[in-house]
Parts: structure tokens; C-alpha cells; sequence
């Protein structure tokens, strides 16, 4: 994670800060800094969000592929995540500098949403054994201003949202072999059902206590920190740990149950935006090509 | 996180000011339309240019920083953004943004980033590191001597990396890096406090650069758009730079600095306006950190990192500088 270069006078007014509830920007330790989401950004995706919390600046877009179920999974389709940490969100970055970052936090996402509660992938089954859809989901740091995990873990969710999956219309047979047949009219998709799926709230321990969402400062004195999945209904989905810090169960007992607090109402927050994203999106849309008559799908 | 630290379990919830965290997702639509009906018609200046800019067609003109010669019709046109700049026939563009140009005199807050023979080297947001010799400090005893190999050996007990120091723009090297200098009581090390960036030409150039405000807290306003925020007067870290009359061996330890926590909402408060300023783009000077100040009064600390308040707060500095005829 990119780190700052603090004084020891620096860490000894931040950490002091924290345990007197009063961080260095006046928020207490549960308090978010305030961001804002926008969709449709990667035009030629399925689904894009660029969600930006303070200084943190992350893309996030999916592409919906044809392919074929995991043998394992006959009737599920794949989400797969991909991180880029783009150099120009911080110099370490840099060359192969950002990889292992992009990589800890790819294992982290795929293992909340492989839960089978968070999203259903059945859905995105079209054909069992033959097709199913292959979604995509990219994600791009812009800048990293702190807590990035848990802002990408918003944008994959509001992304996944407002992701547009084409609908196949049916199936017909080619050779004997099933072929799913889409609608020409790009208006008729379907969206994933999200309101299940998680949000990460990672707790850095600074000093004594865990903090929501930190900053780059804040993460730099701490040693380190609980990822927690937690679901809308404040069920947790996964716990991993990063940095070099060791706990005691009942530390964690105590974070676990402060991460689902405060996931859920992030969670809720997140569900009404995603909500208002559709919309906005349905009122950007441009018809082109004008659409075309009911039941004119061509085959 | 050593052991006998996780020996207690962590106060979670018990003591928090709030029991429900707040978080505020906002959807960038309604955003743009905020943004659209808050914003006051901004006046240019007549000698801002964009690049691209034709600043002159005349010929005679010299080509300064900031400026190229167009090949085709030897006119002189900008590559940066900013405001032009003429001395008799020389003509630059002084860019907005971007790193710091230094000035003798200048008050500057930097951090230290490398301990070398004989120097230090200063993160000073400028284009090159700024270079604060050894000799061109007071030591922490307060005595006035050359300083000798052992002072060399000690250089890291000084000053070490991650320190923050406020000091004075010494003299411009040839290559445009800075040469620093703390020789006096008002620079040195810093104590517990924060540091704050914003673009340094949006710092005013004052006559005094270090303010103890009247609520408590002291701002050290960097030239080079580096401010430092702190609860102790003067924002320096006691005992660290000592003139030889007040040198009584006194040293401060920094476990034993307690900050109150009216003193810390100060601060933070502080620290928000500015970044409030900041983005409005308006002067950051005392006046205008004290408009500030008394806008935010009505809103709670935390509320001030929301984009809208920040907004309304830059608007309200605006119409009380136009008010009072200060900056412009």
C-alpha cells in the first residue's frame, strides 16, 4: 500500500487524535469522508462507475462475454476481477510496484462474491454446461487517498448493479446443440440482483483503536488492518487481515461486530444509490439505433 | 502492534462521540446541478492566459518561462497556464499550480526527506529538494560554534527523515534548488500538529507567514503551499531551537504534550477551512482564514469535509473579502 512519510510528532498528535475520538479532519472514528458516484463512464462497456471518496479515485467497469460454466459449476456463471494500480495513483505503482496491492485485493473480492448468497450466479447461467455469461470487472486506480479497498468494493457493487446484461430471448438448436438467440434491441437487458452482495469495511488499528475508513496518513500508523465483507444484512462474508499486525480473538470479535454496524448501513446507502444510477442512467440513454417495434426481434 | 499493547481489548464503540458512523455517497448528477446554481460568475483577469495564448505579436520581446516562439509568425505564445509576467523586455508566463518557484525570504514548511554529509535534504514542493546545510542551523543547545565532525556524527538526532521543519529560503542555487536556513527562534522543528497541502500560489505573500490565531491554534502558511496546523504557539516543537540567552537545558518530551480536545476541533476545523479555500481557489492568507473560520462556526467539524458546505463557505469568504475590499 502506498505509504506516507510522517514525523514521529506527526503520528503522536494523529494516534492521540483517535483515542479522543476527534481525527485529524474532526471526524470520530466511525465517521466516512464524503464522496460521490457517477455511472457510465467506460462507454463501451456493460457497466461502468467512477466512484471517488475524497482522494480516493477509482473506475470500475464490466464487460459481459459469452463463455463457457466451470465444469465444477455447470449451471453458474463467472465473475472474474482484475486490479490495475495505475502508476499515476501513487510512484510506488510503479514497473511491478502496484502488482502485489492488484493482487491481494483481486483474492479478496473473488472470495466475498464466490459466497453463493452474495450474488446469485445461477443468473448468469444461460445454457447449463454450455453458455453462461463471463462478466468482467476492471478496475482501475486513479488515486489512492486511503481505504481503497473498501471504495473498490463499493464501486464493484454499485458497478454489478447497474451493469447491463443482455437478455437471451430464447434458445434454438443448431445442430443439435443449444444456441442461445439475443434480442437485437439493446434497451431489453437485465440487471444482477446486488441487494445481497457486500461491501468490504476495512479497519486499520491506530494506537488502540480500529478507525472507518482512514487515510493515507491514518494507514501509515497503523501496523495492520481487518478486511471485512459484510452483507445488507449484516451477515459477514469474509475476514482477511493485511500488513503485519497480529490480533486477539476477542479484538477481532470486537471489530467483526463493529464492521457489521457499520457495513450495513453503508450497504443501505449504497442500494439507494444504485437505485438512483438506474435511473439517471435510463434518462442519459440515447436511443441509437431508434428502437425498434415490439416483436420485431430478429433471429 | 507489540503484545502487551493488544493486552486489552480495544474500546470499540464505548466512548465514541456518535454510535451511528455517518457516510455520504452522493450520485454526481445532482452534484453537477449544486454546482450549477451555488457558483457566482467568476471576473478574469485580463492577463491570465491558457496555453496556446498569444501573449504578444509584437517583436522586441524577449521569450521568458512559460513562453515559446511560434515559428511561423515569430509571435510569442504561453505553455502554461497563468498570469503574465514582464520586466522591460522579458516576458514569462507564471504558471497556477504546479511546483514552487522559490523566493529569498520566503517562508517555507518542508519535510525532510534524506540525511546527507553535511545536509539535509527538504521536500519543499519545488521541482528540485530544498538543501538545509548543517551550518545553516541553530543547534538544539543553543550555542553558537563551527560545528565539528561529532555534530555531523548527530546530524539524524537533529532532524531525521519524516521531520517537518518550517525555515527561510536562504539563497537560489544556480540549478534552482533552494538553499534553507532555520538561524532563528521562529523555524526549527515542528511539533504534533498536521500538515496540509494546497497549490502554492494560491499561499499570499504577507509580511508574516506564522499566525497564532485567536482560537488557540497557531498556522504556519508555507509559501510553497505547504501549511502546517498546530495547537502549540508558534507550531514548534519545544526545546528544539534555542537562542543561547533562553538556552536553559530544558528539553521537552513529546510524551508529555497533552492537546485538549477543544484545541484538536480547533485544528481540525482549521484544516478543513483551508481545504475549503483551497478549492474555491481563493487567497490563503490571515484575513481570509479567519472569514473562514467564523462561516464554519455553524456547521460541526465533521460536516466540513462535505463538498457542499465546502462550497458555501468559499461563496461566504468571497462576498465578505469583496465586502471588506481585501484581495482581489
Amino acid at each position: 500500500m502506498a505509504e506516507v512519510l510522517l514525523s514521529e510528532e506527526e503520528k503522536y498528535y494523529l494516534v492521540l487524535g483517535v483515542a479522543q475520538d476527534i481525527r485529524v479532519d474532526g471526524r470520530s472514528r466511525l465517521d466516512y469522508r464524503s464522496g460521490d458516484v457517477e455511472v457510465n463512464t467506460v462507454t463501451n462497456s456493460h457497466g461502468s462507475v467512477r466512484i471517488r471518496l475524497a482522494e480516493t479515485d477509482v473506475i470500475v467497469a464490466a464487460k459481459v462475454d459469452l463463455g463457457v460454466p466451470k465444469t465444477e459449476t455447470p449451471n453458474q456463471g463467472i465473475i472474474k476481477f482484475l486490479v490495475d494500480c495505475s502508476p499515476t495513483a501513487s510512484p510506488d505503482f510503479e514497473g511491478r510496484g502496484g502488482d502485489q496491492l492488484a493482487e491481494t485485493i483481486c483474492r479478496i473480492l473473488s472470495s466475498t462474491y464466490a459466497k453463493s448468497s452474495s450474488i446469485n450466479l445461477k443468473s448468469l447461467c444461460i445454457v447449463p454446461k454450455e453458455f453462461c455469461y463471463i462478466v468482467d470487472v476492471d478496475i482501475l486506480v486513479l488515486q489512492c487517498g486511503g481505504n481503497l479497498l473498501d471504495v473498490i468494493a463499493m464501486g464493484v457493487k454499485a458497478c454489478l448493479g447497474t451493469c447491463e446484461i443482455p437478455r437471451a430471448s430464447g434458445t434454438r438448436y443448431d445442430l443439435g446443440k443449444p444456441v442461445p438467440v439475443f434480442s437485437k434491441d439493446e434497451f431489453q437487458f437485465d440487471y444482477l440482483d446486488v441487494s445481497k452482495a457486500p461491501v468490504i469495511v476495512t479497519l486499520p488499528r491506530v494506537g488502540r483503536y480500529f478507525v472507518v475508513d482512514a487515510t493515507l496518513e491514518e494507514e501509515s500508523c497503523s501496523k495492520g488492518k481487518l478486511a471485512i465483507g459484510v452483507a445488507p444484512d449484516g451477515s459477514i462474508t469474509s475476514v482477511d487481515k493485511l500488513g503485519k499486525a497480529c490480533y486477539q480473538v476477542r479484538s477481532i470479535a470486537a471489530s467483526v461486530q463493529m464492521a457489521a454496524k457499520v457495513g450495513v448501513d453503508v450497504n443501505k446507502v449504497l442500494s439507494d444509490r444504485i437505485n438512483k444510477l438506474k435511473l439517471s442512467k435510463l434518462h442519459s440513454a440515447k436511443p441509437w439505433p431508434p428502437k425498434p417495434e415490439e416483436g420485431m426481434d430478429v433471429e | 502492534m507489540s503484545r502487551n499493547q493488544e493486552g486489552e481489548a480495544p474500546l470499540i464503540s464505548g466512548g465514541s462521540r456518535r454510535q451511528v458512523s455517518l457516510f455520504d455517497l452522493r450520485v454526481r448528477d445532482e452534484f453537477a446541478n449544486d454546482e450549477a446554481k451555488g457558483s457566482a460568475p467568476v471576473s478574469r483577469a485580463a492577463n491570465y492566459v491558457t496555453p496556446g495564448t498569444i501573449v504578444t505579436k509584437e517583436m522586441g520581446f524577449m521569450r521568458g518561462h512559460g513562453t515559446f516562439v511560434n515559428p511561423s509568425d515569430q509571435s510569442l505564445v504561453a505553455s502554461v497556464v497563468g498570469a503574465v509576467e514582464r520586466v522591460n523586455r522579458l516576458v514569462t508566463v507564471r504558471g497556477i499550480g504546479g511546483v514552487y518557484y522559490g523566493e529569498v525570504g520566503d517562508v517555507v514548511v518542508g519535510r525532510i526527506t534524506k540525511v546527507m554529509q553535511k545536509r539535509w535534504k527538504v521536500d519543499i514542493n519545488g521541482r528540485l529538494d530544498g538543501i538545509l546545510l548543517l551550518s545553516s542551523i541553530n543547534l538544539p543547545t543553543g550555542e553558537l560554534r563551527r560545528r565539528s565532525a561529532e555534530d555531523e556524527l548527530g546530524m539524524r538526532e537533529v532532524l531525521k527523515e519524516g521531520d517537518v521543519i518550517s525555515a527561510e529560503i536562504q539563497s537560489v542555487y544556480n540549478d534552482g534548488s533552494l538553499a534553507l536556513h532555520t538561524r532563528s527562534v521562529k523555524y526549527g522543528k515542528l511539533g504534533p500538529g498536521t500538515l496540509v497541502k494546497v497549490p502554492s500560489s494560491i499561499i499570499k505573500r504577507r509580511k508574516n507567514h506564522i499566525h497564532n490565531l485567536p482560537c488557540g491554534v497557531s498556522v504556519i502558511l508555507g509559501n510553497n503551499g505547504y501549511v502546517w496546523i498546530s495547537p502549540l504557539p508558534n507550531g514548534r516543537m519545544p526545546g528544539t531551537n534555542l537562542e543561547e540567552e533562553d538556552a536553559d537545558g530544558k528539553n521537552t518530551v513529546l510524551e508529555e504534550i497533552r492537546i485538549t480536545k477543544a484545541d484538536r476541533m480547533a485544528v481540525a476545523r482549521l484544516k478543513n477551512c483551508i481545504a475549503a479555500l483551497s478549492k474555491s481557489w481563493l487567497p490563503i492568507y490571515d484575513t481570509s482564514l479567519m472569514y473562514a473560520y467564523e462561516a464554519s462556526t455553524k456547521y460541526e467539524c465533521g460536516e466540513l469535509l462535505r463538498p457542499d458546505v465546502m462550497q458555501e463557505i468559499g461563496e461566504l469568504v468571497r462576498q465578505q473579502m469583496a465586502l471588506e475590499g481585501a484581495g482581489s
